[in-house]
């Protein structure tokens, strides 16, 4: 072997080495990344990978434009014939979707999204499929599992589920008032069900908030006459 | 190892750096767009900061990345362009010291001007108390180690392409990192063929992943880095430079001037 080629090969040696350590130190960064970033972890459909790779390091700031954008848009919305345009609310859903591929933290879009196709289109089971993705990214987001309890119960008429997010609402609920307007939501999901018991629980675990005592006693009692269905 | 004359090209280009009109202009608008979000005033209380750490952390990558790509990408090809290469060569100066030291000077001059913008960045977070001032500091560093992969990157092409071709597959480089994540998710999602699978995830641990030296989210959503994140972000970033490092030089050494 000669000299300049014993050379060469002791470069590809180094080079070879070099990228074992880079690999292994990509392998050390990656069991912490989650910690740092848990985007790393959430599962985004393909075209929302492409979205995020071709954005970089930008996407954040995108989320957040956009977000103006659609709170411009919303104020802005046109009247035809006494009524909302409904392709003026159409078009913000884009705006939304790409928000929450930008930034799944970004809890009002999820809401918002989730909202608007419940009740401005009547797509209930979209719309909680959209709470639900948005409820994995962000599971101690009152306002989703509040929302997605509401159209759980209203629109799918899917009690058990609705009630366990209004419970889950419940213990993730950030002050008292929250926590009333969830307890309040899952007694009466409860009672439209039928369980009369269950929703006099809450009402009584309502009762322990401070100020909501009379406003419990009254639900209770009401309840309590009403044995055979639930008060409308 | 690194000589003596290394640290000598290295604060030419420090100096060089400070003559030239582009960085200190880039550093000016840098700092300007992050000041004027820092009045912005239309969000409603608490969001304010977060969308004014959004965007200063943003402002503090994209400039950060142009001025590294301008900066490395002319300091070696330069030298080869204007046939200055020559007059540096003649002195008692080996080819990798130039390589290093160019490198170091850019790295150097770039933090000087990713630094004013971090600056204004920590001061507002600071005065409107809108998070960790620590944490702030961690994720400017961090961007740091990513332009430092990105200078490595840069030196390593301009040891044997001209000063646009080097800019150009600078960025190159830099879209694929990110765009490779997209690659592996649809090779897995798409091909069944176990081999290619397998070459999207050597790929994925193979090539500079700029991923890693991005904690804008927990800056934002004021959550805590680790030290041992922040530790093992720097070996890595180490492992990149040392391997671009040693292509540039390599390379650099057998060209033909």
């Amino acid at each position: 072997m000669t000299a300049a080629r014993a050379s060469r090969l002791a470069r590809v040696w180094v080079v070879l080495g070099l990228l074992a350590c880079v690999a292994a130190t990509q392998a050390l960064v990656e069991r912490y990344r989650p910690q740092v970033n848990d985007e790393a972890t959430a599962p985004f459909p393909l075209a929302a990978v492409v979205v995020r790779s071709f954005l970089g390091d930008a996407r954040g700031l995108l989320a957040d434009y956009l977000w103006l954008r659609v709170d411009e848009y919303q104020h802005r919305r046109r009247i035809v014939g006494g009524d909302l345009l409904r392709s003026d609310d159409e078009a913000l859903m884009p705006l939304v979707r790409i928000i929450t591929w930008c930034n799944p933290h970004f809890v009002d879009a999820y809401a918002l999204g989730g909202q608007w196709l419940a009740f401005h289109f009547n797509r209930p089971r979209e719309a909680a499929a959209f709470y639900e993705e948005g409820i994995r990214n962000n599971p101690r987001s009152f306002d989703l599992l509040s929302g997605a309890a509401w159209v759980y119960w209203r629109f799918l008429h899917d009690y058990p589920t609705a009630a366990a997010r209004a419970r889950e609402a419940a213990r993730v609920a950030p002050d008292d008032l929250h926590r009333f307007q969830a307890l309040w939501l899952g007694a009466h999901i409860l009672a439209d069900r039928g369980d009369q018991a269950g929703a006099i629980r809450l009402w009584r675990e309502v009762g322990r908030l401070p100020g909501y005592e009379r406003t419990a006693q009254a639900w209770i009692a009401r309840l309590e006459r009403s044995p055979q269905g639930p008060p409308r | 190892m690194i000589g003596a004359p290394a640290l000598v090209v290295a604060r030419q280009v420090l100096v060089e750096a400070g003559r030239r009109r582009t960085l200190p202009v880039f550093v000016f608008f840098g700092c300007a767009i992050i000041l004027s979000t820092a009045f912005l005033s239309f969000f409603q209380l608490g969001v304010e900061i977060k969308f004014f750490k959004d965007v200063a952390m943003t402002v503090i990558f994209l400039f950060g990345m142009v001025t590294t790509v301008v900066l490395t990408s002319t300091q070696l090809s330069g030298e080869v362009e204007s046939r200055t290469i020559y007059n540096v060569l003649s002195k008692p100066i080996r080819r990798r010291d130039l390589v290093v030291g160019k490198y170091l000077g850019s790295v150097a001059a770039i933090a000087l001007a990713v630094a004013p913008m971090a600056g204004i960045l920590v001061f507002f977070v600071f005065t409107d108390r809108g998070g960790s001032v620590l944490e702030v500091l961690k994720a400017t560093y961090l961007l740091w180690l990513a332009f430092s992969v990105l200078a490595a990157v840069a030196v390593a092409i301009a040891s044997f392409a001209t000063s646009i071709v080097c800019a150009a597959l600078t960025v190159l480089a830099f879209v694929v990192s990110y765009l490779k994540g997209a690659v592996t998710a649809y090779l897995a999602l798409t091909v069944r063929a176990a081999l290619a699978v397998y070459a999207g995830q050597a790929l994925y641990y193979l090539l500079p992943n700029f991923e890693n030296f991005n904690t804008r989210t927990a800056v934002v959503h004021d959550e805590i880095v680790p030290w041992a994140y922040v530790g093992r972000t720097s070996l890595y970033a180490l492992a990149l430079v040392a391997l671009f490092l040693f292509i540039g030089t390599q390379v650099f050494e057998e060209r033909e001037l």
